[in-house]
């Protein structure tokens, strides 16, 4: 028993029935798992057949179909979605994913992570964009303009070295206390 | 002299990729045309089918273990393994990728071979203090 191991005869026949196997199944053929290559996306679509089968793949009407423009980006046939964050979906319609607010088959934004609920927001604001970038950027040049300007021109009140008392601490500095301290005086009269 | 009509709420308001338009400034909804109504239909067939196959998996006596998502597939194929069949090099992508792909490799080749000799001259010159580190 120990003798026959890897190249005992049940293993020949195990290994000579898959092999059999293999070559039964036609050319091409691959374990079916997930979906098959005609729903799977594929490259920019030239034709309007091709347009309509990949308007039905992605279950969109074929009008509603835009693919991404053919600039050899990798985009391939996926379709232009509107870029609307899942913000602006309504919040109170039965969905089948509720937090992704994704309906089963519905086709998903090429940067669908980015517009979670979790991160980019594109729901309208109460104040036009144009009006806050304009508040903001002049708010934030002034600032700027201002510490520039206090930079190179500082302004504050006029100043003098730091005079100490006691001939300029001439003992605590370890002045011999025998010798006569030299005078200092800061004014002039 | 007259003003001219006041400008449209929409363009007052000025959407653009980080803001969308709210539904009630867009003018496309004003519009209840009998195409536009259609559309809205067969979008709306559409979207029962999808609800409809998704609620039978989903109630079925017998569910399957994971409800596959084929939206779900279809976006993680395309973002994954779609990308290098359908890239071609264009004037646009291969000054892109000669920009952000070769182009900082070389200029950190290019810095660290300077600061190297730099510091290199410096301290042949003796100018260079060691900086002591324990670690």
């Amino acid at each position: 028993m120990a003798a026959a191991g890897l190249g005992g005869v049940l293993w020949q026949r195990a290994a000579a029935r898959l092999r059999a196997l293999r070559v039964a199944a036609p050319l091409g053929a691959r374990a079916a798992s997930g979906l098959s290559s005609e729903m799977l996306p594929g490259p920019y679509p030239r034709t309007p057949e091709e347009r309509a089968a990949a308007a039905k793949k992605y279950n969109m009407r074929v009008e509603d179909y835009q693919p991404y423009p053919d600039d050899g980006l990798g985009y391939g046939d996926y379709p232009m979605l509107p870029k609307r964050s899942a913000h602006e979906r309504d919040p109170w319609y039965q969905w089948d994913q509720p937090d992704m607010r994704h309906n089963w088959g519905e086709p998903m934004h090429w940067d669908f992570d980015m517009y979670i609920r979790n991160r980019f927001d594109t729901s309208p604001t109460q104040i036009p964009w144009h009006t806050m970038r304009k508040h903001f950027l002049v708010f934030l040049s002034t600032m700027l303009i201002m510490f520039g300007i206090g930079q190179f021109y500082p302004s504050y009140r006029p100043v003098g070295p730091k005079q100490y008392p006691f001939n300029d601490l001439y003992l605590e500095r370890g002045g011999d206390p025998n010798k006569e301290a030299p005078v200092v005086t800061h004014y002039e009269i | 002299m007259a003003a001219g009509p006041p400008p449209s709420a929409a363009k007052g308001y000025g959407p653009n990729q980080f803001v969308s338009l709210p539904a009630e400034l867009d003018p496309v909804g004003y519009d209840a045309s009998p195409e536009k109504r259609r559309a809205e239909a067969e979008r709306l067939a559409i979207r029962a089918q999808l609800k409809r196959q998704y609620q039978l998996q989903l109630n079925s006596p017998n569910p399957p273990t994971v409800i596959e998502d084929p939206a779900l597939l279809r976006w993680v194929h395309a973002k994954t393994q779609n990308v290098y069949p359908t890239f071609r090099p264009t004037r646009q992508t291969s000054f892109r990728g000669a920009l952000f792909a070769i182009g900082p490799i070389l200029f950190w080749m290019a810095a660290f071979k300077i600061e190297r000799d730099r510091k290199e001259k410096l301290i042949r010159e003796g100018k260079y203090k060691r900086p002591f580190s324990v670690f």
